[in-house]
């Protein structure tokens, strides 16, 4: 697999493709289990219906009372969290290997640097692809054990329609990093486009006569085929408005790389480019440097900070939601007149209250220690960093055990969080 | 909610001393989704008892209903410190270099 950049780069991405395919294949899976429950009677399938229409904002409410038509709606604006993979992938392929040094190797081969730039961004491209294919096969398994009507080619137009959104915001990021020193500043540039573009879409939903506004997001596009609805079915158009965005991103992204120096940015005529930032000495004194626990507790500090606001917002916007629903869903879950099988699971993950408030609140809080434990992931993946890349090394060379190390690092880890608590 | 943020911590630690940065990182990702579907779908699908043990967050159980399961708890966290200790001997014999 080494024989070429192509094969190398797909190579390196093997568990970015299970990973991300299987886990999107899953999200999509998970609300048709429920929805079988759900819409036993037509009764239910009406109150529904009309339930989902409230939440029009977050997505369409389109054949709701069907397995496919819910599970689209139920995920709504979080399947764009797959797209976070590949804009961190595109500002890495090119700008992050600049930034290591890695790509000036590969620039004193003899090959042209376009060849070099297609290659990578072809792998890139390809392992969305694979994604997006696991992806469709995995909600077409889900829709035949939960008795959807949609087939595997609806299936795989999903995953398809999921690549090219995807590919759209891996250009951007790709494009935008041609501008930026580091990787970083161009995925957070391509993150923040990310959530512009997902309010920008929503507007026509919940402001009358401005569709004209939504067109201006790719993600309008993506949502004009939902093909696990076989009544509404695959637009092909707008397949195809994000087939041309890729290619013009990407293009673009690959044309400005040729042009520039190797580890420069592309400079735009009087707008002032901020110069390349050198490594930060640790300043002496700082209160951080008395211990690998200490320091561990200041390296943290700010992205505890912002996944706590983040949990505590969510939780806070839980509360708000319930009290909102919960008389709708009153209506729904007791529509059949008897004891409802939805609300039974409802007690199976809340618990087991005889107040809906109750049960509903503690089966959406359910998703907290999910949120905590993927800053925990988060939190591993540093340390692991750390580690492959040499960072331990002058830490590991001082007279300190190496328990002392990594149970410093977990005990601030573990001190961080008991702070969100 | 602590326990089981320290538990998938420990894991990825342990992890950490055989995998590269991104094996570790899916592997605890893929481990976190499998939890999430057991606990959460796995009751639908009707899987026994034994099955939706393997997920943690049948240990977690539903503290704002039910209130702390401290017997539960203390298997998590008594898991969580197994990984641990394994995780700091297995770093303090590997090669850093590999």
């Amino acid at each position: 697999m080494f024989s070429n950049i192509f094969l190398k780069t797909l190579r390196d991405y093997r568990v970015a493709i299970l990973g991300w395919g299987i886990g999107m294949g899953l999200v999509i899976v998970s609300p048709m289990a429920s929805v079988a429950s759900l819409i036993s009677t037509p009764a239910q399938r009406a109150a529904l219906a009309t339930l989902a229409a409230q939440f029009a904002w977050a997505a369409d409410p389109v054949a709701a009372g069907t397995v496919g038509g819910y599970a689209t709606f139920k995920i709504g604006i979080f399947i764009f969290l797959v797209c976070v993979w590949p804009l961190l992938a595109a500002s890495r392929t090119l700008r992050g290997e600049e930034d290591r040094g890695s790509l000036d190797v590969l620039l004193s081969m003899p090959r042209t640097r376009a060849r070099v730039a297609l290659e990578k961004i072809a792998a890139l491209w390809t392992a969305l692809v694979a994604i997006g294919a696991i992806t469709g096969v995995m909600a077409y398994l889900g829709g035949r054990a939960f008795k959807a009507d949609f087939t595997l080619v609806d299936g795989l137009l999903f995953g398809l329609d999921l690549t090219l959104i995807c590919m759209v915001f891996g250009g951007v990021a790709l494009l935008i990093s041609q501008f930026t020193h580091e990787r970083g500043p161009a995925a957070s540039a391509t993150g923040f486009l990310l959530v512009v573009f997902i309010v920008i879409d929503m507007v026509h939903r919940v402001v009358p006569n401005t569709e004209w506004f939504s067109r201006l997001s790719p993600i309008y596009y993506y949502n004009l085929s939902k093909p696990l609805i076989p009544s509404f079915g695959t637009n092909f158009g707008g397949l195809s408005v994000l087939l041309a965005l890729t290619l013009v991103l990407t293009g673009a992204g690959i044309w400005l790389f040729v042009r520039r120096d190797a580890g420069d940015v592309v400079r735009i005529p009087l707008i002032p480019v901020r110069p390349a930032q050198t490594s930060r000495a640790l300043p002496a004194g700082d209160w951080s440097l008395r211990s690998v626990y200490a320091r561990s507790l200041g390296m943290i500090a700010f992205p505890t900070f912002w996944w706590t606001l983040l949990i505590a917002g969510f939780a806070g916007w839980m509360v708000v939601v319930v009290q909102q629903m919960v008389s709708k869903l009153s209506d729904l879950l007791n529509s059949a007149g008897t004891a409802s099988p939805a609300l039974a699971i409802l007690k199976n993950i809340g618990g087991g209250g005889t107040e809906l408030n109750a049960i509903f609140l503690g089966a959406m809080f359910e998703i907290l220690p999910v949120l905590l434990m993927a800053f925990a992931v988060t939190q591993v993946n540093r340390w692991a960093s750390d580690a492959d890349e040499g960072r331990l090394e002058i830490i590991l060379s001082t007279p300190q055990s190496r328990a002392r190390v990594l149970l410093g690092r977990f005990a601030a880890l573990a001190r961080r969080r008991r702070a969100w608590a | 909610m602590i326990p089981l943020g320290l538990l998938i911590a420990a894991i990825g630690y342990l992890a950490a001393g055989w995998l590269r940065t991104a094996a570790d990182t899916g592997l605890l990702s893929f481990v976190l989704a499998a939890w999430f579907f057991i606990s959460f779908v796995g009751p639908d699908l009707k899987w026994p008892d034994a099955t939706l043990r393997l997920s943690a967050f049948y240990y977690y159980g539903t503290p704002l209903t039910h209130g702390l399961q401290l017997a539960n708890i203390a298997i998590v966290v008594v898991a969580g410190a197994a990984a641990l200790a394994l995780g700091v001997l297995r770093f303090a014999r590997k090669d850093i270099a590999t």
